[in-house]
């Protein structure tokens, strides 16, 4: 997952971030509350962790606005010192999906991200066979995408791109989240080739309107696939 | 001494580890120039960090000194502060680091 954390201590989010590397997650750190709040209005994040002291606009702030900013409901889960129960209320009330109080155990917090990252997005199953998105399949067995039955001939990169937007209908999706997914971290490539695989799947796999899909690039954030009514032919 | 604690941390934070440790012993400096111009909140916000974080590192012990001391800065409790950093620097300067998988070495403090 790509996780945004909020933490204004350095100590702690060189931890944090290690243990959340350590696990296959990406960690995106903010030490102040409005460097976050900038960053998400631009970027996609599958989860948010947040210390509720820090300087400024405060983790309990954060958690505000994201719950009246961000359309989708992503998992926040609250870390902090507070251990009495009108601030766990008070977190849980205001929209934070969990809550652990610190000092952290690495097991603990990377179970808890896990369990709020399966009831966000139910992660594919390695044995699934066939996908169907109407005209489209995905045999995730053979990485085949046909289109009405046809093999469409596609690159390793290209396939992987179009599975990961057919994973996420609906969802909008920052360049910089669809490159960490589908390139990796630590891939040296800026995210205009983002820009040109999009390009190249929407042409060979015909996500138009006119075939039922949207595949709309979102100024000055990514893109986002939809399913839309087939214009009548 | 002799009497050295040894401590077994997660390979994963092993390298992360020293810095932590010398900035706690930063601290125990920065808690005693506080102390001696009665800044209780600063004591506060120091032993609040230790508190959150000593733990995590495999560092129980630095978590609960963290945490008396906050309540002693909360309290203005000037001596028990003081005892409390003096804990600090002693429990610092017996650790002996091991990167393990294991947490801490049984029958040891």
């Amino acid at each position: 997952m790509r996780i945004a954390l909020l933490e204004d201590e350095q100590d702690q989010v060189d931890l944090v971030c290690a243990w959340l590397k350590g696990a296959g997650h990406s960690c995106h750190a903010y030490m102040l509350g409005k460097d976050l709040v900038r960053e998400a209005q631009r970027e996609t994040f599958d989860l948010f962790l947040l210390d509720w002291e820090v300087p400024g606009m405060s983790g309990a702030e954060v958690l505000v606005w994201i719950r009246a900013n961000i359309a989708e409901p992503v998992p926040v889960l609250f870390v902090t010192a507070r251990q009495r129960e009108e601030d766990i209320v008070h977190a849980l009330s205001s929209g934070a999906d969990d809550y652990m109080v610190k000092p952290l155990g690495k097991l603990e917090l990377l179970a808890r991200i896990d369990a709020l990252g399966r009831r966000a997005r139910p992660s594919p199953r390695a044995d699934e066979g066939v996908l169907e998105y109407g005209r489209l399949s995905v045999d995730c067995r053979n990485r085949q995408v046909k289109l009405d039955g046809e093999e469409v001939a596609m690159t390793q990169k290209d396939y992987e791109l179009a599975v990961f937007m057919l994973r996420n209908i609906g969802r909008l999706l920052s360049r910089g989240y669809i490159l960490e997914a589908v390139w990796g971290q630590s891939a040296e490539i800026n995210t205009r080739t983002v820009d040109t695989h999009i390009s190249r799947i929407r042409g060979k796999l015909q996500l138009t309107p006119e075939n039922g899909w949207r595949l709309s690039a979102v100024y000055q954030h990514g893109y986002r696939l939809e399913q839309v009514a087939a214009a009548a032919r | 001494m002799s009497d050295k604690l040894i401590i077994a941390v997660d390979a994963q934070i092993a390298a992360l580890v020293p810095r932590f440790l010398a900035n706690r012993a930063a601290d125990v400096g920065k808690i005693r120039d506080a102390l001696a111009g009665a800044d209780f909140d600063s004591i506060r916000a120091a032993a609040h960090r230790m508190k959150g974080s000593g733990g995590g590192y495999g560092f129980p012990e630095i978590s609960r000194l963290g945490a008396a001391m906050e309540e002693g800065a909360r309290q203005r409790d000037a001596a028990a502060i003081d005892a409390l950093v003096a804990g600090l620097e002693a429990y610092l300067a017996r650790i002996e680091i091991r990167s393990d998988e294991a947490q801490q070495a049984p029958g040891k403090d």
